[in-house]
């Protein structure tokens, strides 16, 4: 016993015990008083630095996750707003349907031709759905051409800008007559219009129904240039066309008029 | 004066940034190295068993505040483990790093196979079996880890020699 005290281990042994015991008696509630208080004054740096860490740790993958989601989502809302621009083009479309007294053919633009000025495209509506050669082709915005052959499930269309598509026209204004064709640049030209004609920049220009393909009363374009030259017989005018076709989508072709 | 003591404080922040931060980033299948440990038994081995006990005092008292349940058995067994360091170097001491990770390893299997028996007796749910092996696993990571701070340490006063 006596050796044992004597030991140099034994004060330390007894101290740590004395210490150990203190602390594993004490009540859960004060352990975790004591455990709060440590946590957050001696070992604060640590854990501190430990969240740190986690946080960077879970915000690379927060970073991954959110940029996958951002670009999920950009090409939603790509869809979306395609959806949105198709909802209110086919709107327009449907507004557009009821105003006019003919049976329209909606179609949708399958093929353009690969040309600078578009003269010709295919569209999705063929002899399967009442379509066929030389049926005018409108959009909202006015005349975009005529069909000039058609398969069972598609036809082509011959566009405004094509030099063999001619559309007799007349001013709205004042029912000046001529006709509508492409000769060059990016307008269209209102030509066998007389020179003693009023015909002035911003007029209307409408088909007149006399060529036999286009009825009466379809927008074409408005007027952009008129001019008078000497020693010629006709005026010089420039159209520009109503309709946009470097972002044609949807046409409609009109088949019959709507009492057929 | 002063010197002793920053070194003390250093050391004992730079083995706590490891226990607390470092070890559960190094953690594998759920088994990590045990810093604390390690250093408590290896300076009870290199300086004897005053500092090996003094130590794993200090760093006991730390780590039981970070553990109301195991509050109060932590400081003891560390403590006891840097006095046993210091009396195992005392009596069959040998200046080899895989003997002195052999010491480590033991000495962090029964450390933890103590603690997995202090926790199984709060929650009996507890397998002995799997406490036996998460030590074993434990133990040997510990080991590893200890061999590589002995190489890192020596090759530091290599590095300070050549300079």
């Amino acid at each position: 016993m006596r050796g044992i005290l004597k030991s140099p281990y034994f004060m330390p042994i007894l101290l740590v015990a004395i210490i150990s015991v203190a602390m594993i008696i004490l009540p859960l509630r004060s352990k975790t008083t004591l455990s709060r208080m440590g946590s957050s004054s001696i070992l604060l740096p640590f854990i501190e630095i430990d969240k740190y860490l986690v946080k960077i740790g879970t915000s690379f993958e927060q970073n991954r996750i959110l940029n996958r989601r951002l670009d999920s989502l950009s090409v939603l809302m790509s869809v979306l707003l395609e959806n949105k621009n198709e909802n209110e083009r086919l709107r327009r479309m449907l507004e557009f349907n009821f105003e006019l007294p003919y049976k329209l053919i909606p179609a949708e633009i399958i093929a353009v031709s690969p040309t600078s000025l578009f003269k010709s495209i295919l569209i999705d509506a063929g002899l399967n759905r009442g379509v066929d050669r030389n049926m005018p082709v409108i959009s909202p915005s006015g005349i975009i051409g005529k069909t000039i052959a058609s398969d069972r499930k598609a036809s082509t269309v011959q566009l405004l800008f094509d030099p063999g598509c001619k559309v007799a026209a007349r001013i709205q204004r004042n029912r000046a007559m001529g006709i509508v064709e492409h000769l060059e640049g990016r307008y269209l030209s209102f030509t066998n219009v007389p020179g003693d004609q009023d015909v002035v920049p911003g007029d209307t220009v409408i088909s007149s129904g006399l060529g036999g393909i286009f009825p009466e009363g379809l927008f074409i374009g408005t007027v952009i240039i008129s001019e008078e030259k000497e020693g010629e017989l006709f005026r010089n005018i420039l159209v520009d066309p109503g309709a946009d076709f470097s972002i044609l989508d949807e046409v409609f072709v009109i088949v019959s008029p709507a009492n057929d | 004066m002063i010197m002793p003591y920053f070194y003390y404080f250093s050391g004992w922040f730079v083995i706590m940034f490891c226990q607390i931060v470092i070890s559960p980033r190094l953690s594998v299948a759920g088994v990590f190295p045990d810093f604390v440990l390690a250093a408590v038994v290896l300076l009870g081995l290199k300086r004897g068993w005053e500092t090996g006990f003094r130590y794993g005092f200090v760093f006991g008292l730390c780590l039981d505040l970070l553990n109301p349940l195991t509050f109060g058995w932590t400081v003891l067994t560390l403590s006891l483990s840097g006095l046993s360091a210091g009396v195992i170097r005392e009596k069959i001491y040998v200046e080899n790093n895989i003997y002195q990770a052999g010491i480590v390893a033991v000495m962090a299997f029964i450390y933890q196979l103590l603690m997995h028996l202090i926790e199984s007796t709060r929650f009996l749910s507890q397998n002995p079996q799997s406490s036996v092996v998460d030590s074993l696993f434990i133990a040997l990571y510990t080991a590893v880890i200890s061999i590589a701070s002995l190489i890192l340490l020596q090759q530091r006063y290599r590095l300070r020699e050549l300079l």
